[in-house]
């Protein structure tokens, strides 16, 4: 366990495309993940994360390092989340959203989340599909119902637009 | 690195538990379906949004004591409407469509409302309006709900009575399933109920002009007759009540204003006064021991609309910045107020409702339902036909000696619109509503300015994609 005093224990993490990282591991008990291994004593070499690539992984820690050097005030550890998401690109966030749930980072997935979530706001859903790079697989009375749900029939409208 | 890093997998594959994930931070149930309906996985991965309370919903009538025995049986329908943008496809003007609906039958038809208020439109032949619209074929958005609070009598029917008790209704979910609803009286009372209460509760002993709902913030926010701001949480308990506002020209606002609304413009609270010419009339008589000489009838119209902003800091209202919501299309209307991003139409208007343009159109139909606001007093021609009319508290202080009207409205009272206007808007019902453009500080009927409305009126030629 982490040394009361002297110098800050340091973790040395893997990644699934052997990359190897050094976070202190006040920073990297963040995530559960590695909080669990650390206390079942399995941190002594290198912490292999078999799930999350070195982009990734150098990413995530960044943001393990920003976030433990905020003291306890939440306002402010949000204002870091945004900013640390705000330079993210798309692809990116996909990664990120299953590290943190690899790492069970709750507070890095409640951000990511709500990112990709903002993302799909307001748009129509061709939009989502072409951004998100989703075919259409609907059969098509999966299809039919999916329009049904979607049509707004009006009532007590009269038009001579039909004929 | 980087070169041997695996690919991404695809969105589509996201494991179920992520995509939930992300679907419980959309906040509208537009966002929600529109997510079951990109592919099967999403689909089966995910519920369907859930609505709390579920409308309609029945609630207790009246709102205290017991009823008279006309109300005999007769209780409140909570219903939900929804104002939605629709966006033109590129190259189509007007930027955008906004219309505002309500379920109309249990078989999932929608009634079209007046944006502004409870009125139903008609879509007449005239108006290239489909009667179905695939939402599919665009990007649709929901701008804001709102709520409203119908009065059903089983054995005395009155579509006039429909919306008369309650004057303005917010909705809230809490946590675990439960919801509360506040609501406005005919008497400017402000009452609460929670899920599982059997009465309504009232805010003692203050006049209320306006409440809101804001889901962001998780507050209820009022306002009283003194304009100060009233915080409650989703709980129902009274957070902050703000002081009332110092400043003079503020500080007598509620003399002059007939409509109070309180508005959220990107986060910050806003309010939109109807000043009415009540207060704006010259008088020239100066003898009161003979009495008045100029009998021009008050006509309670809206001759001023001032906006101010609600500033955080010194919890004051404050002269708004015009400059900052420039680009923004206020809705001050009677069941909820909003406003939207104008992205390439002309900003910078609010729209309201206003009982007395109804006469200055003049052919149009009078209705008694219509909100005359707070400060509403009887001019001499609306006292035969409005006689039970709420009036608001202060009917009494009428000034016996001058009746003598303002430059300002003589001008929108010698309005009259053109017939092919008229037309167009003859099936809007919009004939109370009315339309200030904060850069010239014009104001008057929509028909005075008729392309103004062309968000929401008439609905854009381009909803009818005709099929080849």
């Amino acid at each position: 366990m982490a040394a009361e005093t002297g110098t800050p224990t340091t973790l040395t993490l893997k990644s699934n495309d052997d990359e190897l990282f050094s976070v202190a591991e006040s920073a990297a008990i963040l995530s559960v993940t590695i909080r669990n291994m650390v206390e079942d004593g399995c941190a002594g070499g290198v912490i292999p994360l078999d799930n999350v690539d070195g982009k990734t992984l150098a990413s995530v820690i960044t943001y393990m390092n920003g976030i433990s050097a905020i003291p306890a005030d939440e306002e402010k550890k949000k204002s870091y989340r945004d900013k640390f998401l705000s330079d993210k690109d798309f692809e990116t966030l996909a990664d990120m959203v299953l590290a943190a749930n690899y790492l069970n980072m709750s507070c890095l997935m409640d951000a990511v989340s709500a990112k990709i979530a903002q993302v799909m706001e307001k748009k129509s859903v061709g939009w989502v599909r072409r951004k998100f790079g989703i075919e259409n697989d609907y059969t098509p009375e999966e299809e039919a119902a999916v329009k049904e749900e979607h049509k707004w029939t009006f009532e007590g409208v009269e038009t001579d637009d039909d004929n | 690195m980087g070169d041997n890093r695996r690919i991404a997998i695809p969105w589509s594959d996201l494991p179920t538990e992520l995509l939930k994930e992300i679907v419980n931070r959309l906040h509208t149930e537009t966002d929600v379906r529109r997510v079951r309906a990109v592919c099967r996985s999403w689909r089966y991965s995910t519920a369907p949004f859930k609505k709390l309370p579920a409308t309609p919903l029945n609630l207790p009538f009246p709102f205290e004591g017991d009823t008279l025995p006309e109300h005999d049986g007769a209780y409140f329908t909570l219903i939900e409407r929804t104002v939605y943008r629709v966006e033109a496809p590129e190259g189509k003007t007007p930027n955008f469509w906004l219309v505002k609906t309500e379920a109309a039958s249990e078989d999932g038809k929608l009634r079209i409302l007046n944006p502004l208020s409870h009125r139903e439109i008609k879509i007449r032949p005239g108006n290239q309006m489909p009667k179905v619209l695939n939402t599919l074929d665009f990007r649709v958005s929901e701008v804001c709900n709102s709520h409203a609070l119908r009065y059903v009598n089983p054995c005395n029917p009155n579509p006039r009575n429909d919306y008369k008790f309650a004057k303005k209704v917010v909705v809230a979910a809490c946590a675990d399933n439960e919801y509360a609803v506040m609501a406005i009286d005919e008497s400017y009372q402000l009452w609460y109920i929670k899920s599982n209460e059997k009465n309504w509760t009232m805010v003692p002993d203050y006049i209320f002009l306006d409440i809101i709902s804001c889901n962001e913030r998780g507050q209820f926010l009022g306002v009283d007759y003194y304009t100060a701001v009233w915080v409650f949480n989703f709980k129902l308990e009274v957070v902050n009540e703000v002081a009332p506002l110092t400043d003079l020209r503020l500080s007598n606002v509620h003399l002059h204003s007939s409509k109070v609304h309180l508005v959220e413009i990107s986060n910050e609270l806003f309010l939109i006064e109807e000043i009415t010419d009540k207060y704006r009339r010259e008088c020239t008589c100066d003898n009161e021991e003979i009495g008045c000489q100029c009998k021009t009838p008050i006509k309670n119209t809206a001759v001023e609309i001032v906006i101010s902003r609600f500033d955080e800091g010194t919890e004051e209202f404050v002269e708004a910045d015009m400059a900052a919501i420039g680009d923004r299309i206020i809705f001050a209307g009677d069941d909820c107020s909003f406003s939207v991003s104008a992205q390439g139409v002309n900003g910078g208007r609010v729209f309201y409702t206003d009982k007395y343009i109804c006469f200055r159109t003049g052919n149009e139909k009078n209705d008694d339902d219509d909100d005359h606001g707070f400060n509403y007093v009887y001019g001499y021609e609306e006292v035969t036909d409005d006689d039970d009319t709420d009036c608001g508290s202060d009917c009494d202080e009428l000034c016996v000696c001058c009746y003598s009207a303002s430059p300002a409205e003589r001008v929108v009272d010698d309005f009259v619109p053109d017939d092919d206007v008229k037309t167009v808007f003859r099936g809007l019902n919009g004939h109370n509503s009315g339309v200030y453009d904060f850069e010239t500080r014009e104001l008057g009927s929509l028909l005075m300015f008729p392309h103004y409305a062309d968000v929401f009126w008439p609905p854009p030629s381009w909803l009818s994609r005709r099929r080849s």
